[in-house]
């Protein structure tokens, strides 16, 4: 028991050493564990009534009391922000997590069968490739209405295929190798080859994928709250939606401030799967040295 | 180290001492060390090795080819026509380069531009070395087509280079290398990516050209057979280093060296009998770390401490001939 | 022939996926909360009339014939009648495309010629300090919201330094064609879709350039002692920018949507600020058709773009 436990440590300890030595990466990664912590804990941070309307308070700039001022209601927006955020992280998990797991299904079956299906998926994939997919959520979305069940599943369903082209690529490849071709001959159901061999070689990757779509989501969110389409009342493309027409007023703060979360919390992500797609894909040398070996060993 | 070939009068190329390591992160590659050959004129001159033996590298390095930063010559010198390349510029050694001295490479399926007409591709260096018109390089390529065997050149001439098949584009490649008629031609592996008949019909296309235009012709290969058929002289190398000299007829009939041997051994032959093919114990060493003393000495039957400890040096055959091991008489 | 067999092939597929498209339009009407009757009718009218409409728009009929009926409108151009202006959706899209492709295609050609630029510039050096500095230009502006960007932009010019016009398209004052009017209010949004994408698209060209160079023939090339500028320019450029014209129709489509969040924020008057006004005012024939217009905008420059690409690269043979 115990030994296991130790060499579960002993490879967190080593995916740390190479994933941390992206210092972008594990800035952005404790970034983000502070911005889930304060979503989660932005109850007890913050006065109950925070969303109730202040108006002695309207539009105030950013000062001591409001260090990121106040919107046209008079709330405080800093603990707009904070709430905001549980919008933004629970949308970015869901739906990336509902694309990775279509994403993912659609891959490992057309990079399996091959033939016809594949010829199916990929076609139905390209549909969502070749379209616009914001003005097609936009559509669901002000149809359907915007509710969050809604707004997580509009953004799921159209933004799968990009992973299901990864995926399938990466599963041809593996296809090729020996060990499935021993499964085969063993007559191997396809349901074991593809869930006990496929997915398990492709989970590091499919991992990096995932964390690499979450920076769209999360713009793609803020752009469908940005036009109106908002699932929660506190989020932060909403309050760029209200900033709209008081801008005018000079209140810079109100649409700054909610723009640059979004800008950071995508950033970070982002860095993150930068930081995860070196960690985990040791094969992923310095082009320096592959330019070596490429002029000075051309035939191999 | 030994400065055995001295160069004579009839000699095209003389690589001298040459040692070549790559500098990478992960440590320093010995390519090439320590080596010496020279290459006679109007002659067909062979190098043979294993992959990593250091034959492409020499060949680039001649070219001046070579990456330099993480690639550095180490030593050594290379005469050619009274000048040392290594010597050189880099405006100079392009200047010699696809007209004094022409290369062709290995996958011929991908070593030509596929945007560009062929006609053009081959006329190309003309234009920049002997600064000719375009009209008359594009006549002159489609001679060239015809003498490398391409039928119905003028048509195919303006076609792209998806519309030929391997051994059709191997001579373009041919043509296109010997459009200036440079002194010396080297040709990495022309053939490995060929069928069998195709490499029959381009090594005697090559053969001829050479001895048509009394070019010195250098070709790498790994190919003892290849060796056989269209070389006068032969260099064996072996993990960077010239293991052994000489002419093809005595490389063949009595190997003066183990490693010879044993290639030789593991080879089929027409005029023996041969019940078992045998192979060399071992593999390739680590350019990194390689084998102290002598390279070959882990995988050498006739090996004993003093291989293991002192590289042997090139010891002198004949003139123009060498051997580098402590125990040539013996094998 | 064969070349008008091909963009006959391709016309084909573009036209399979305009009905596509049209379909999912369908589709999700008739899967919306309350049904088609939300999308073709004005929930203020009486039920009478309700009843009258229901009857002209064939909402009475079968599914079957419904869709065809559909597709039939979407392609004679009847995509229904807009709530809000009380006149065809298809008129309200077409008297704002003009704004739209106003700000799209300085932005489109921007983006392409300087991504290029940067491109090349970049290879020159691989990972020297111009290099690296590109790439982290690009991480930062693929995670920048584009309507952010606008705001700042307009913060800092309109606002803090009063340099340039707080939006819309034309000043209120000018009285006749101005140019120099328009170009004053062009350059912020221009400027925030440029940036946006340039640097992503200079990425892919530089990606695409640093796989030409790592082929054979350009070892070839230089093989043949041809100076280094001729080797870049002639060899590596033309087989470098090739696949960067494919890339183009996936660019049309980020810039499109970009346009939709930039004219939000800068009161552009073209089809970006539709779709915001229409959405908000629950106007849902003008959101569908908005929805099908962008698609065959994409559509189309995708198709132009994969012509193109056919006639450039020799490879594609058209017997």
């Amino acid at each position: 028991m115990t030994s296991e436990l130790s060499i579960y440590r002993l490879r967190l300890a080593n995916f740390w050493r190479g994933y941390s030595r992206n210092r972008g990466a594990a800035f952005s990664f404790f970034f983000l564990i502070a911005l889930i912590s304060i979503a989660i804990f932005a109850d007890y941070l913050f006065p109950r009534n925070f969303e109730a309307p202040d108006i002695s308070r309207e539009m105030l700039p950013p000062s001591l009391s409001n260090p990121l001022g106040t919107d046209y209601l008079g709330r405080d927006q800093v603990a707009l922000i904070a709430f905001g955020a549980r919008t933004s992280l629970i949308i970015a998990f869901a739906a990336g997590g509902l694309l990775a797991v279509i994403g993912t299904l659609a891959g490992l079956l057309a990079g399996y069968h091959g033939g016809r299906m594949e010829g199916l998926i990929m076609r139905f994939a390209d549909i969502f490739l070749t379209i616009p997919t914001l003005p097609l959520i936009l559509v669901i979305v002000s149809l359907t209405g915007p509710s969050l069940l809604n707004v997580m599943f509009a953004i799921g369903l159209t933004s799968w295929p990009v992973m299901a082209r990864v995926v399938r690529s990466d599963t041809l490849a593996l296809m090729k190798r020996e060990f499935i071709e021993i499964e085969k001959v063993m007559g191997a159901s396809a349901r074991r080859i593809v869930f006990r061999h496929l997915l398990p070689n492709q989970l590091n990757s499919i991992f990096v994928y995932t964390s690499l779509s979450i920076p769209v989501v999360i713009l793609t969110e803020a752009a469908l709250e940005f036009l109106g389409l908002a699932p929660l009342s506190v989020s932060w493309g909403f309050m760029l939606n209200t900033s709209l027409s008081y801008w005018i007023l000079g209140t810079w703060w109100m649409s700054f401030i909610p723009g640059f979360a979004i800008f950071i919390t995508a950033l970070a992500f982002y860095f993150v799967s930068e930081g995860l797609k070196e960690a985990l894909n040791p094969k992923l040398k310095r082009r320096r040295e592959s330019l070596v070996v490429q002029l000075a060993d051309r035939k191999k | 180290m030994f400065n055995l070939q001295t160069e004579r009068s009839d000699s095209l190329i003389s690589v001298q001492d040459l040692s070549v390591r790559f500098y990478l992160e992960s440590g320093v590659v010995n390519a090439v060390e320590h080596l010496s050959f020279t290459a006679r004129k109007g002659l067909g001159f062979g190098i043979v090795g294993e992959s990593g033996s250091g034959k492409t590298v020499t060949a680039l390095t001649i070219m001046g080819l070579l990456a330099a930063p993480p690639g550095r010559i180490d030593s050594g010198k290379i005469m050619f026509n009274g000048t040392d390349l290594l010597k050189n510029s880099q405006e100079e050694m392009r200047r010699l380069r696809g007209k004094r001295i022409a290369m062709i490479y290995q996958d011929p399926m991908t070593s030509l531009n596929p945007v560009l007409k062929v006609g053009f591709q081959i006329g190309e260096a003309l234009t920049i070395h002997e600064k000719m018109p375009q009209r008359e390089a594009e006549k002159r390529a489609i001679e060239l087509m015809t003498a490398t065997g391409i039928p119905e050149a003028e048509k195919r001439a303006q076609e792209y280079p998806h519309r030929f098949s391997g051994g059709m584009r191997q001579r373009i490649m041919i043509a296109m290398a010997l459009a200036t008629k440079p002194d010396l031609l080297i040709a990495d592996e022309p053939t490995t990516a060929l069928d069998v008949i195709t490499q029959a019909q381009i090594l005697s296309l090559l053969r001829d050209l050479q001895q048509k235009h009394n070019m010195t012709v250098i070709l790498i290969t790994h190919d003892l057979g290849i060796v056989a058929q269209v070389c006068d002289e032969v260099l064996v190398m072996y993990a960077g280093h010239g293991m052994q000299l000489d002419t093809v007829q005595n490389v063949f009939s009595h190997p003066n060296h183990p490693y010879t041997r044993g290639l030789l051994e593991s080879t089929t032959r027409a005029d023996r009998d041969v019940k078992r093919l045998s192979s060399i114990p071992g593999s390739i060493p680590d350019l990194i770390n390689p084998p102290t003393g002598c390279r070959f000495h882990p995988r050498c039957p006739l090996a004993d401490k003093k291989c293991a400890r002192e590289e042997p040096p090139a010891l002198a055959v004949k003139a123009g001939a060498y051997s580098k091991c402590w125990h040539p008489e013996l094998s | 022939m064969g070349l008008l067999a091909y963009i006959g092939r391709r016309a084909l597929i573009a036209a399979a996926l305009v009905v596509v498209v049209g379909t999912l339009n369908f589709a999700i009407m008739h899967l919306a909360p309350g049904g088609p009757e939300t999308v073709f009718l004005n929930p203020r009218i009486t039920p009478a009339a309700k009843a009258l409409i229901l009857k002209s728009f064939g909402l009475d009929k079968p599914i079957q014939e419904q869709y065809l009926l559909y597709l039939q409108g979407m392609v004679t151009g009847n995509w229904g009648l807009s709530y809000f202006y009380t006149q065809p959706a298809f008129d309200v899209i077409a008297s704002r495309i003009p704004a739209t492709l106003l700000l799209m295609v300085p932005s489109l050609i921007l983006t392409v010629v300087i991504g290029i630029l940067m491109g090349i510039v970049s290879v020159r050096r691989p990972y020297g300090l111009l290099d690296r500095f590109l790439s982290s230009f690009a991480f930062f502006f693929y995670s920048m919201p584009v309507f952010w960007l606008g705001f700042v932009l307009l913060t800092v010019f309109a606002l803090f330094f009063r340099v340039l016009p707080p939006g819309g398209m034309v000043s209120i004052t000018a009285t006749r064609f101005d140019v120099l009017d328009y170009l004053e209010h062009l350059i912020l949004p221009v400027t925030a879709l440029t940036l946006i994408n340039v640097a992503n698209f200079s990425l892919l060209v530089r990606s695409s350039l640093l796989e030409v160079l790592d082929q054979n023939y350009i070892l070839t090339a230089r093989g043949k002692g041809l100076p280094e500028r001729l080797v870049f320019y002639r060899h590596a450029l033309r087989n470098g920018l090739l696949p960067t014209v494919t890339m183009l129709g996936l660019f049309v489509g980020s810039i499109l949507t970009g346009a939709i969040l930039t004219e939000t924020v800068f009161s552009w008057p073209g089809l970006g600020s539709l779709t915001y006004d229409s959405i908000t005012r629950r106007d849902y024939p003008v959101v569908l058709a908005l929805f099908f217009i962008f698609s065959i905008l994409t559509i189309v420059s995708n198709l132009i773009t994969d012509i193109v690409y056919g006639i450039l690269d020799p490879r594609i043979t058209f017997d």
